[in-house]
Parts: structure tokens; sequence; C-alpha cells
């Protein structure tokens, strides 16, 4: 519909208005986030549903339970470099939700209450519970 | 009702009575009264008995008490004994049997018919016709896009959309003053068998008894006889008619009554999509075919019958309805529904949502499961040694489920829980317990009752033949859905009008080469 924005462009645009105020030249200037936090930010539009889901996955599947592990997990699954800050969040959400799918595809999945969810998503919020 | 006065009620016919005919027709259902009408205006002397009268009443329909001594099973009313039978009742759904349903599958115990789907499809045909369903298009894709619906995205050679289509047709309203109006077909009201009598050599039946409530007996004789009063009263019939041979009519090789399947019905998991889109809507109630048409369609969820054969399953199909689970209301393990629904959303889509105006409903899609039941020797309706008012035994239902169609849902439940989120539609929550044996506590049936006088070319695998006449005797037949082998999970009423217009054709040959 032309009188709609698409949703790709908002993301691409909350995305902008993010590197924007991180920027070292902004006004805003903060530290670069990492890589781990931007994993984080992206498991869930908000982050307590983030946090409650990975606490959960947590409380079931301890291994592997430290920020470290996981996020060494992540990278593996998100064909990243653990020590990179990875691509801009446009494409990092994109992998993201390929991996996803692929989890899906190939049984690699979670039940937890009765949700049937994936590895990738699970391990994006346990990431978040862990505090990134 | 008006326009029935040539139907006779068999209650005023002096007691004693002796009626001769060509081809007696027991039960006035959609078997029933779809094969009597194929008789209409020919030189075929009909007779159409029907138990009760043309509504319903509580002392006959009390004539058809069962008792339930296997898993629980809703009998009351499930079977409708006045003109026109379960019609009165029907949702009209219908929807054909598929190849696979047809096939004798290595890993389903007895199942297969002994033809296939092609043979049936001229059949089909002409039962759309009988239940005035339109035309037999059944492509959801097509349909859904005319209708301006659309399909879930799901992988069709795995979780594909079939399509069912609506006409509840009331077979007794609709063609009862035809049936009056024929001059070779006489209805008889409350006019209900209690035994069909075989002659001396135990070669055919010679006749039928028939009693009232108000206590007269006639009988009737003729040529032929149709058996087709539905899929639980059919076996009690031949089991109850038991005075020439002690174990009942066809039941040589002890099958009369086994082998009886349900669907399984249950709703066990709800399938959470980010946003409610009423363009599937198509899924969640029968929608008009066209303006102003009588006729529904409908889409539903199925197994691609070929990833039903690589898992070697029962054949799996699930209904799609609204269900509101509540948004905030944390699961046990500590998370909500509304947790889920951002998990599948990235940073950004809530104020989408905003700017754009899209729909936020606190609803899911819950699965109404629906499945083939595996053939069950086990499974079976038998005689109870208590008697209703007319003398004959009561039905005892033992309804029994196999390991196999459990497991054959847990199986399916994980493709389409797997499917949901590849295709990015949403998540899936289940509620299956973990214990096998436990999986369908609370299923129930959905009112079809299929395979206890199942088909079958050899007489110790099956009560009838291709033909549907009861192996060993010459001129009894059983119409209905108890005459199924194996069952699938489409409704059976489509299917059960098909093969009567199948059988009418057999009985017209038959007549016309030995009289």
């Amino acid at each position: 519909m032309a009188d709609t924005i698409d949703r790709r462009t908002l993301i691409g645009a909350f995305a902008a208005a993010t590197a924007i105020l991180v920027a070292p030249d902004s006004g805003w200037a903060m530290p670069p986030a990492s890589l781990e936090a931007r994993l984080a930010a992206l498991a869930a539009s908000e982050p307590r549903s983030a946090h409650a889901i990975g606490r959960a996955y947590l409380a079931t599947h301890p291994t592997p339970g430290t920020l470290r592990d996981i996020h060494a997990a992540l990278c593996a699954r998100l064909r990243l470099d653990s020590a990179s800050r990875g691509p801009d969040n446009h494409a990092l959400a994109d992998r993201i939700d390929a991996a996803i799918r692929a989890d899906f595809a190939h049984g690699d999945t979670v039940t937890l209450s009765g949700w049937v969810m994936s590895k990738t998503e699970l391990q994006l919020c346990a990431l978040a519970a862990l505090g990134c | 009702m008006n326009g029935f006065d040539n139907f006779i009620d068999t209650r005023k016919i002096d007691n004693g009575t002796r009626i001769e005919t060509d081809l007696c027709i027991i039960g006035s259902g959609a078997a029933g009264i779809t094969l009597a009408r194929e008789f209409a205006g020919s030189q075929t002397r009909i007779a159409l008995l029907e138990t009760g009268g043309l509504n319903f009443e509580a002392d006959t329909q009390q004539l058809g008490t069962i008792q339930v001594v296997g898993r629980p099973y809703p009998v009351e009313q499930c079977r409708l004994r006045y003109f026109g039978g379960t019609t009165n009742h029907w949702g009209g759904h219908c929807s054909r049997l598929e190849a696979i349903d047809f096939e004798e599958r290595d890993w389903i115990p007895d199942s297969g018919w002994p033809f296939g789907r092609d043979y049936m499809m001229p059949f089909y045909e002409r039962a759309h016709h009988v239940i005035e369903l339109g035309s037999l298009d059944y492509d959801a894709a097509s349909i859904a896009a005319k209708l301006n619906y659309k399909l879930f995205p799901f992988d069709p050679l795995k979780v594909r959309t079939s399509l069912s289509r609506y006409h509840a047709q009331r077979f007794g309203i609709r063609y009862g003053a035809e049936l009056n109006s024929s001059g070779n077909i006489t209805t008889y009201l409350y006019a209900t068998v209690t035994s069909l009598d075989l002659d001396p050599g135990h070669r055919f039946v010679s006749q039928v008894t028939v009693k009232t409530l108000a206590g007269n007996t006639v009988t009737v004789a003729a040529k032929r006889f149709v058996v087709a009063t539905g899929g639980i009263e059919n076996a009690r019939l031949l089991l109850d008619s038991n005075e020439a041979q002690p174990k009942g009519i066809g039941n040589g090789h002890d099958l009369v009554g086994r082998y009886f399947m349900e669907h399984i019905a249950y709703p066990k998991s709800v399938i959470r999509p980010p946003v409610m889109d009423p363009a599937y809507d198509i899924y969640t109630g029968e929608r008009p075919y066209l303006d102003g048409d009588p006729v529904g369609v409908r889409c539903h969820l199925a197994l691609h019958q070929d990833l039903t054969r690589e898992l070697r399953i029962p054949k799996f199909r699930t209904e799609i309805g609204l269900a509101k689970v509540p948004l905030h209301a944390p699961f046990s393990a500590g998370f909500s529904m509304d947790d889920i629904t951002n998990l599948m959303e990235r940073a950004g889509s809530k104020l989408d949502r905003v700017i754009n105006g899209a729909p936020w409903h606190p609803t899911c899609y819950e699965l109404l499961n629906y499945t083939e039941q595996v053939p069950n020797p086990s499974s079976r309706i038998s005689l109870s040694t208590d008697k209703n008012a007319l003398g004959q035994h009561l039905t005892k239902m033992d309804w029994r489920l196999t390991e196999l169609g459990r497991e054959g849902i847990r199986i399916a439940h994980r493709v389409i829980a797997e499917e949901v989120g590849r295709s990015g539609f949403g998540r899936y929550l289940g509620f299956l317990p973990e214990e096998e044996e436990r999986i369908l506590d609370g299923a129930v049936g959905g009112m079809h009752h299929m395979g206890t006088t199942r088909m079958h070319d050899d007489p110790r695998r099956g009560v009838v033949d291709r033909n549907c006449k009861i192996h060993g005797l010459e001129n009894i037949y059983m119409a209905g859905s108890s005459v199924f082998p194996s069952c699938g999970w489409p409704n059976p009423t489509l299917t059960i009008t098909a093969l009567s217009l199948r059988l009418a054709d057999h009985l017209k040959s038959e007549m016309t080469f030995h009289g």
C-alpha cells in the first residue's frame, strides 16, 4: 500500500537512528555496542519478553549456560566471527531470521512449556537473560 | 411435514401382514434415500423401512440406546431415528477420500479397499448432485483466490491446505416428497426391523421381521435387501439376527461389529502468528462459495499424502478455529503468549503497527485435530444382554484406539509445529501430554461410525464383498459407512452417498440379468 511504511524500511530507519545515536562523532556518543548486545537486542521486540523466555530456557537447558558459551554457539549458528561487530543490524536480523527458519526446517527445536521454538531464538533470549 | 400422504404408518397395518416387494431398503438416511431415489419411476417395487416417524420422538430414539464399555463416547443422539436419519442434524461437511485412503498401506494393518479412488470419481460427481454441493471443485488455491482469501504459507508437500464443501442436505425434507410421489416406492414409517430371517438352507434372506411400538408385527419379503441403518445399527441388526446362525448373519469369521472406527477429534494445540490476518478467515469458518449460494467452503490443514507415506503414520487433518488465549497470563515456565509474539518481532514492528494501523487481536488459531483411526479388531460393536422395548438386544460399544494412532498424532503435530516456524507464520503451542498413553485423553469421535461390516474380497477379512453383498449370502447388501475398510480423515457422508449410487448401479445390473 502506497500510504503505509514498509516494515523493513521502518526497521532500517530504526536501526539507522540507533546508529546515529551511538556514532562516535555524534553529540550522543556512546561506546559501540558489542556483538553480544546487538544479538540480545534482536532477540525480541520487547526486552522483557526475551528475558522471560531466556530464563525459562536456561532453567531447563543449563548447558551451554555461560554468556561466552552461548555467544560462541550463536556465532557458529549464524556464521559470525565472534570477535567482530558483525554485519549491520538489517543484515544481522535477516541472518537470524534465516537461522531460525533453518532450525525449524531441520527439527533443531526445543519445546518449552508446550511452545515449539528454534534453538537459535532461544539462545538469543538466553543472551538477553544473562545480561547482554 | 406435508406431502407425505403416501407414506404408510406401520403401526396401523394389521398384525401378521406379509408385504411383498422387489427391493427392501432398511433405513432412510443418506444411504437409504439415495438408493431408493435411483429406482424412482422404475418397474422395481421398493419398500423403504424407517424405524421412526417424520420427526424426533423420544421413545423411538430409545430403541437405539448404546451401552458404552470402552473409552468414553457421547452416544446421546449421535444417531437420529426418524425419516432422513442422521442427516437431520448433519453439518453438511463434505470431502472426498484421497487416493492413499483406498490403498493397502503396510504400516496400517487391515487397510485398503478393493478398488481405488479413480474408480470412485464418477460416483463422487453424482453424489455432488444428490447433496447439491455444486461443482466437483476442491482446488483450495483457486477457490480461496476467487473469494479474496489467502492460504497459509506452508510448504504444500508437507502441510497442505485441503478444501471441504458444505451443504447440510436434509435428505428426508429434500427428497421426501419425491419418494412420496414415486409410484413404485413405498415408505413405511415406525417400521423397526428386528431380524433378518434366512431361508432354511441359509443361502439368502427370505424376509425381515418388522415390529412397532404399537405392538403389531409384520413381515417384508423381497428378492433383495439392503441394510442402511448406520455404522452402529448395521452391525447390531446382523448380530441380533441370530436365530438361524447363532453368531449372527454374515458373521462366520467373527468380523461383524469389529473394526469399529471413528475420526479422532481433540483440540490440543494452537498457532500464534504475530498478527491475526482476516485474509485467512477461509480457514476459520464456512464461507459462501458464491453470493447467495447455500454451499459453503472452508479450508483445513492436512499432512500431504506423500509425507504421510514417508512417515508411515495414519492420515491427519486439523480444522482451524479461533481461540482467545490470554496474552499476558504466564505459562508454567514464566513467560506469556505476548512474550512469544514479541519473540517473532523485531524492534520497530510495534511502531509499525501504530503507524500503519495493522490489526491486533488477542487471539490465536486453535487446531481442532481430526485424524484417521487405525482399523482395530478389538474396537467393536457387540450385543448387550439388555433389551429394548421391541426385544432387540441393546448395542454395546467398546471403542478402542491403537498405539500407532497415538504415535502418528505426535509425529503429525511435530511436522505442523516445525512448518509453522519454518514458514515464518508463527509459533505452535501443543498441549499433548508427555505420556504416550495419555495423548488422547479426552479425545472424542466425530459421530462417524465406520468399519463394522467392512469390505474385502476375502470373506476371512471382510463382511461384504466389493459389491457390498454379504459374503456367503445371495441377496443381502450393506450400505453406509459400515463397509469402509479404512477411513482416512474425510467426513463420510459424501462417500456414503457415492457408494449408494454405486450399489444402485450394481443392483440394477443384477436385476437386469437375474430378475
